[in-house]
């Protein structure tokens, strides 16, 4: 690893200038949640973390913080044994009803959002989901299930074929396969495929905006009003909280990643 | 064929605990493809049997039938006097070895193994007793607790022994276990797992392709061609007693001499006359397939003077008068004689392995001992000869039949 020829400068420069231009428009949030007064000015006048204290006391702020992680925690859950049991069920498949299952199953990754949310919310219309929890469940879970099945599926792919069979010669049933051999060798994939699943819930934003009423509301739905009707920082603050914890999120493999490897290379 | 129709018509009498057999099992493919095509077998308890042919040959599919991975189209199989083709894998009380060993990668050595004593209503103490036994049983003692990762090729390869024979199955399959290894490996893991079979006594199914693992280790050895069973035999009658062309190409080298039989125990090859003992086909096409080590270098030609062809005609009409007069003249004693000429040598210590070329075109191996009549070298014109005894005589469709 140490082998790998080292960028050169205009490369490093290069680098640094588009991570500037993803990051810079990010990081301004930052300041701004911490302003002294009501205004988006940058930089703010004065310091304060009076838009914090706003964000987890005012009920309409904690209301949709705790409705989006509802939601979102239910969406990964349903997503995660659907989608992985989807993705099984397909590989075994093979050929070209898999190929079709797989189609139709990822469509709504494919479909513009703006697309799908119509439809979703005309059909809902008539069902009478929208405006309560079951319709956000219903339509997250449509939009989120792909990602599980594609990782779910990309991991599949690399687990030797015969552990499933070499079980199975050892006496293992189905069940008792999955548990102890399937589901420990695609763990990551379905890891991963949860993680998504969150955070395509948790930022969906078109399909919500369609579903809610004013008894609930999303996150990216409250913030979405509020940008657009009133002047408050409180929205720099959630940004802010939002985008310490996805880098959390992002970080924290990685890093345990390098450590195991590591590990691994030392021994 | 009759024989094998009339097992089909009577019931199958049962096979003692620790047998495998097939009646009639057909594999047919989705594609159409025949994997394996009317293969009947009936391995004995204890017995140590391998499925030798070419890849695409049926072999690995045949163990996928008894291992329960593949169902066979028609057919029937039992298991220690059980008729199991209509069960899961998991239900066959079968161990299996995989290619690539197939280890669980998130487990240690010790779970590996643990992993098959599961529901069979042992103790724990049992079952702590039994990895140990089989740990030491493939001399892995100490390494329980190491990953699939951390131990190198051949200790996997032990590893997965252990976890197939650690719940006592009746039968073993193993699907070529050594492909993976170096040949040294192989070497080793050969005699290991003969010293395995030896001591467990279980009935065990291996599939390779190489000859020499089947030649090593077999008590027989079931020889498979394009889905078929082509003979079936312990090593030495497969080697000594080929019964086609390609069960004497595939096993072994040989020197292969096609021609036309001309009455009992007489093939004619070109202007010559082969003698054979044994059985063969009546009449039509034949070879006469002599080994390497059987055939002997009976004279080297004059390399000094006079036109190759000279000397090869005056070699062919001795031999075509063959018997005594060359028997005593040169000594050896051999009934046939066909010239050659060598191609190439190849020195191997305890002999050189030297390639002729014969009259028709064919090539061949001689195996030119240190006790050879006379030094020869490359290009020149040589009689090699062999007993009748030691030739065996196949059915060899001529160019025509082999092309359709």
């Amino acid at each position: 690893m140490d082998e790998t020829t080292r960028p050169g400068w205009g490369l490093r420069i290069w680098a640094v200038l588009v991570a500037v231009l993803l990051v810079a428009p990010l990081l301004i949030v930052v300041p701004i949640s911490f302003a002294e007064k009501r205004s988006f000015k940058f930089p703010p006048d004065g310091l304060s973390v009076d838009w914090y204290v706003n964000l987890f006391t005012d009920q309409r702020w904690t209301s949709a913080i705790g409705t989006s992680i509802l939601v979102g925690v239910l969406v990964t859950l349903i997503c995660t044994v659907l989608g992985t049991a989807a993705a099984l069920g397909i590989h075994r498949l093979g050929g070209r009803v898999a190929a079709l299952a797989t189609g139709v199953l990822v469509a709504p990754m494919i479909v513009p959002g703006i697309v799908s949310a119509v439809a979703i919310y005309s059909v809902y219309l008539r069902w009478q989901l929208t405006g309560n929890l079951l319709g956000f469940l219903l339509a997250h879970t449509v939009l989120a299930i792909p990602f599980v099945i594609v990782t779910v599926t990309s991991s599949l792919s690399t687990t030797d074929p015969m552990l499933e069979r070499a079980a199975a010669s050892l006496g293992a049933g189905p069940w008792r396969t999955f548990v102890r051999v399937t589901l420990p060798a695609i763990a990551p994939g379905v890891g991963a495929g949860a993680l998504f699943a969150f955070v395509t819930s948790f930022d969906e934003v078109v399909a919500a905006s369609f579903l809610q009423s004013p008894a609930i509301r999303t996150l990216p739905i409250e913030m979405f009003v509020s940008v657009t009707n009133e002047v408050d920082p409180t929205i720099a603050a959630v940004s802010t909280v939002i985008l310490a914890l996805t880098t959390a999120i992002v970080l924290l493999p990685a890093f345990t990643r390098r450590r195991s490897s590591q590990k691994a290379s030392s021994s | 064929m009759t024989d094998r129709s009339a097992t089909a018509a009577q019931p199958a009498p049962t096979t003692r605990t620790g047998g495998v057999r097939l009646d009639r099992v057909t594999k047919r493919f989705r594609s159409g493809a025949i994997g394996v095509d009317d293969v009947s077998l009936a391995v004995e308890p204890g017995e140590f049997v391998t499925f030798l042919g070419p890849s695409g040959s049926g072999k690995t599919t045949t163990l996928n039938t008894i291992a329960g991975f593949a169902k066979p189209s028609s057919g029937r199989i039992e298991i220690a006097g059980a008729d199991v083709t209509a069960l899961p894998p998991s239900k066959r009380n079968l161990g299996v070895v995989f290619q690539n060993y197939a280890l669980f990668p998130h487990m240690t050595v010790r779970e590996n193994i643990a992993f098959g004593l599961h529901g069979r209503g042992l103790s724990k103490a049992e079952i702590g007793a039994r990895i140990e036994e089989s740990l030491a049983m493939v001399r892995l003692d100490g390494l329980g607790d190491r990953t699939p990762k951390q131990i190198s090729g051949g200790q996997q390869q032990r590893v997965a022994l252990a976890r197939a024979l650690v719940y006592r199955p009746p039968v073993l399959l193993m699907d070529e276990p050594l492909g993976a290894l170096d040949k040294a490996l192989r070497d080793r893991m050969q005699v290991e797992i003969s010293r395995i079979h030896r001591e467990v006594g279980t009935t065990f199914l291996f599939v390779t392709h190489d000859q020499g693992e089947a030649l090593g280790l077999s008590d027989r050895i079931v020889l498979f061609d394009r889905g078929r069973v082509v003979q079936v035999g312990t090593p030495a009658e497969l080697y000594e007693r080929p019964a086609s062309l390609f069960a004497a190409e595939f096993l072994g080298e040989s020197n292969v001499f096609r021609g036309e039989l001309a009455g009992p125990g007489v093939l004619r090859f070109g202007e010559q006359t082969l003698r054979f003992t044994g059985d063969g086909p009546g009449s039509g096409s034949a070879a006469v397939v002599v080994r390497p080590e059987r055939l002997r270098l009976v004279r080297a030609a004059d390399a000094s003077g006079g036109a190759a062809s000279g000397v090869a005609s005056g070699a062919v009409e001795s031999a075509a008068r063959g018997g005594a007069e060359s028997a005593a003249r040169g000594g050896a004693g051999v009934q046939n004689r066909v010239e050659a000429r060598v191609v190439n040598i190849a020195y191997f210590g305890a002999f050189r392995r030297v390639t002729l070329r014969y009259a028709d075109g064919s090539s061949g191996l001689l195996h030119d001992g240190v006790d050879a009549p006379a030094p020869i070298a490359l290009g020149d014109a040589v009689v090699v000869g062999w007993d009748a005894e030691h030739a065996v005589v196949v059915p060899a469709p001529g160019p025509a039949e082999q092309a359709a």
